[in-house]
């Protein structure tokens, strides 16, 4: 029972409580100092859960080494854990091994949760009519199952990438192992503030949250803003750790064009994660300021245009869908290669097309706004801007095709032991890759075999 | 040589039967507006365009998985090829162009879907949580049914009273949203009389799934008819005129038969006692009624919540307002 109470995961939730007690006690103090009415539910919440998940990072250990630096304590570069056994997936663990597993596991919690909810509402649109919900629980399922799936793939991807890129360019871990710890346990009281919205009203928008309608929802659509504007620092500051770890400490002799090409949609990736999910933060909180403090952005009777919170969330709510689908064919980049028996076709111009998608897609945005309202010309430019898209993704495609048929195709057999062709001179290929394969769960044997070769011809070989 | 050809044979079949199968299931409603035609005639064009590019990299990859699958008693590594910038920058530019072509005729399309004619009938339209209320300023004529004349021009002119609702009828194809504090316009030329259902297609609310008003498409002999019998009818029942706009702005979310919605029900509810949220309870009488109309935020009711129900000040005339009060009351 004590091993189970100092873990850091309980510790935290024990925190969590104590900090939301503590910011609507605050909230409310101020406003009976000020002489208003002492209880008013909004601003109370809100504070609480703000505060809340700030004690929940400091109860679970997760500012421990900035708070030791802050006191003028030193500390290792990197503390082993590996001596609390399971224990430390429980814990603010600096390992990006252990990082990549919590985020897998909290990603799937957060999908079950989200699909729970869609199983509620689909069974609930079996029969005409209302049977089991009330129009605003069948609102708020819907909503809250948008926002908690996109949480969870969010959390899925950076599963991924923490877990992959490290080992994939021969590092001993993540730039910033602290960052790295952050970034996943702010997004476990970002999930929990999110669901809290069920409980206290919930909200009645949809994921995309548009005003006027979200100025004027239940008091759950601040827990819906707050909870995704906290999730929003973990894409940031994971995206900031993966584009640093893979510009500065790729092994020796890895060029970006050796590179395994996942590296490059985790990449490619990042650099959106990085610069465009500060607009729907900027755009959630604009509107919570709105609802808590009066400020006029999006109401109209203030001067204010409902139109603009569109531009701020499609700018990242677009680009996260290319967040959502490039680790996913950077995958499928990586592993057909190793089934079909072939190095990846055209490994360049696939490592570029994720740039490109990425790129263009911060182009794009207003293609979600089309019958919105906007100036009616900019249709024109924003369609030819989406469907450039499809010519990076059209690369990719076609590459997949051709790593797949046995281009230029005359011999009945694409096998290099076909007595058509003769058989090429041997390079290694897809070493790594049949690593993966092989041993799915330890990657460090793969990296040894990697950094040990250090001469050049073998180092070509190896991510192609 | 004989592959590329057995290939090519497959998704030439694969394409026809995809776009058979696409065009088959009914994806689109009936084609009920001029703006329809051209819409529908730039989706043909992708129905093709996707045919053709599923067809081209699925039968490709399933038919390499099968033929160049590894045959018994082979162990090495396939053929080592590792690209070719030829081909790279053939299937780059090759959709460079496709894309541009297809933005080119979509920007055609839009301008045609556009197109301005200077005799359209206007109709101002206004919508709000979770009613559409249509207005004829050539004529005076207010409701809440869409009556469009056939073949002929027909511009919205457009706004909101309280959040972002969309306008849309799905045989008519064209779609645009009606945002407050702004006026948005949608030209619209019905070609196909009918009965049809604007639908909104912005999420706005606990009811938005059943905000919808019928439309008329009707020959112009039908609409000059509907017209005068509109402006003829004058009813001179206070009641009555309240339970006329009570359908029209309030039966979504306040019954007339005591059972439960999103607001409170109307039956007795006039000369009863209210409770309210703060704990106070208040008569409702005329005033109450009155006031619970222009301002809903100012008592609410115990149980429910405020700044659900929009302020009816700015869209009801004050004798509209008394009418409803009468109707109210009359619900013993």
């Amino acid at each position: 029972m004590k091993k189970f109470f100092s873990l850091g995961l309980i510790r935290g939730l024990w925190w969590e409580i104590l900090g939301t007690a503590f910011g609507i006690g605050f909230v409310t103090l101020v406003r009976l100092l000020m002489g208003l009415p002492a209880w008013k539910a909004e601003p109370a919440v809100v504070f609480g859960a703000l505060l809340g998940a700030l004690f929940f990072l400091y109860g679970v250990g997760s500012l421990d080494g900035w708070l030791k630096w802050a006191a003028g304590e030193e500390t290792p570069e990197h503390v082993d854990d590996s001596h609390l056994g399971w224990r430390r997936y429980f814990g603010a663990s600096l390992d990006h091994k252990v990082i990549g597993i919590q985020y897998l596991a909290l990603s799937l919690i957060l999908m079950s949760v989200g699909g729970t909810f869609a199983l509620i509402f689909r069974t609930e649109l079996a029969e005409v009519q209302l049977q089991f919900l009330t129009l605003n629980q069948y609102n708020t399922l819907m909503s809250l199952h948008g926002i908690v799936m996109i949480v969870s793939i969010l959390l899925g991807i950076a599963a991924f990438m923490n877990y992959l890129v490290p080992m994939l360019i021969g590092a001993r871990d993540m730039a910033f192992p602290r960052l790295n710890s952050f970034s996943f346990w702010i997004a476990v009281p970002a999930g929990l503030i999110l669901l809290s919205s069920l409980f206290l009203g919930g909200f009645d928008t949809g994921w995309t949250g548009y005003p006027p309608l979200s100025a004027r929802a239940p008091l759950g659509m601040q827990m819906f803003f707050l909870g995704v504007s906290l999730a929003g620092f973990s894409s940031i500051l994971g995206g900031l750790n993966i584009i640093v770890s893979i510009v500065r400490l790729r092994a020796k002799g890895m060029a970006p064009f050796k590179m395994p090409i996942f590296v490059w949609a985790a990449l490619a990736t990042s650099l959106i994660s990085l610069t465009a999910t500060q607009l729907i933060g900027l755009s959630f909180q604009m509107v919570m300021l709105q609802r808590l403090f009066g400020m006029g952005f999006f109401d109209p009777a203030k001067g204010g245009n409902p139109v603009l919170f569109q531009h701020l969330f499609w700018f990242y709510s677009h680009p996260a869908v290319y967040v959502f689908v490039l680790p996913g064919l950077g995958i499928i980049s990586e592993l057909l290669p190793v089934f079909v028996r072939k190095p990846l076709f055209g490994y360049k111009w696939v490592a570029m097309s994720s740039i490109g998608i990425a790129l263009v897609g911060f182009l794009v945005w207003a293609h979600h706004m089309f019958t919105s309202g906007m100036a009616e010309y900019l249709r024109v430019p924003f369609m030819y801007s989406t469907l450039l898209v499809a010519i990076p993704t059209g690369v990719k495609f076609f590459s997949w095709v051709a790593t797949c048929s046995c281009w230029p195709g005359s011999s009945s057999s694409c096998s290099a032991a076909s007595p058509v062709r003769p058989t090429p001179p041997s390079r290694p290929t897809c070493i790594y890759t049949t690593r993966i394969t092989s041993s799915a769960i330890s990657m460090t044997p793969c990296m040894a075999v990697i950094s040990s070769r250090s001469s050049p011809p073998s180092i070509t070989g190896i991510p192609r | 040589m004989k592959h590329l050809l057995v290939i090519a044979i497959l998704v030439v079949a694969s394409t026809l039967l995809v776009h058979t199968g696409l065009t088959a299931i009914g994806l689109l409603p009936e084609q009920a507006s001029a703006q329809a035609v051209t819409i529908d005639n730039l989706l043909d064009v992708h129905f093709w365009l996707i045919s053709f590019l599923f067809s081209l990299i699925v039968v490709t990859l399933l038919y390499s998985l099968v033929v160049f699958r590894r045959k018994k008693g082979e162990t090495g590594e396939g053929v080592h090829i590792e690209g070719n910038t030829k081909l790279e920058i053939f299937w780059t530019m090759i959709p460079l162009f496709a894309v541009v072509f297809l933005a080119y005729i979509g920007a055609q399309s839009l301008g045609e879907t556009r197109r301005i004619d200077p005799t359209a009938l206007e109709v101002d339209v206004t919508s709000g949580q979770w009613y559409w209320r249509f207005e004829y300023p050539e004529y005076g004529v207010t409701t809440d049914k869409l009556y469009l004349p056939v073949d002929r021009q027909t511009l919205l002119r457009m706004t909101s009273m309280d959040v972002i609702h969309s306008f849309w009828v799905p045989e008519f194809r064209v779609k645009q949203d009606l945002v407050p504090g702004q006026t948005t316009e949608l030209r619209i030329t019905p070609t196909l009389a009918g009965e049809y259902k604007v639908l909104c297609a912005e999420l706005c609310g606990a009811s938005h799934a059943y905000m919808e008003a019928k439309v008329y498409v009707v020959t112009q002999e039908e609409f000059d008819a509907w017209i005068i019998e509109q402006q003829s009818t004058v009813v001179l029942d206070p009641v009555q005129r309240g339970r006329q706009l009570a359908n029209q702005y309030c039966v979504t979310c306040h019954s007339v038969d005591g059972s439960q919605k999103i607001g409170p029900s109307w039956l007795g509810l006039a000369g009863s006692e209210v409770p309210l949220e703060d704990g106070t309870t208040i008569p409702a009488d005329t005033e109450y009624l009155r006031l619970s109309i222009v301002n809903p935020n100012l008592h609410i009711v115990e149980g429910y919540n405020a700044n659900v129900m929009p302020a009816f000040a700015n869209l009801l005339e004050q004798t509209e307002v008394e009418d409803l009060v009468a109707y109210i009351e009359s619900l013993k």
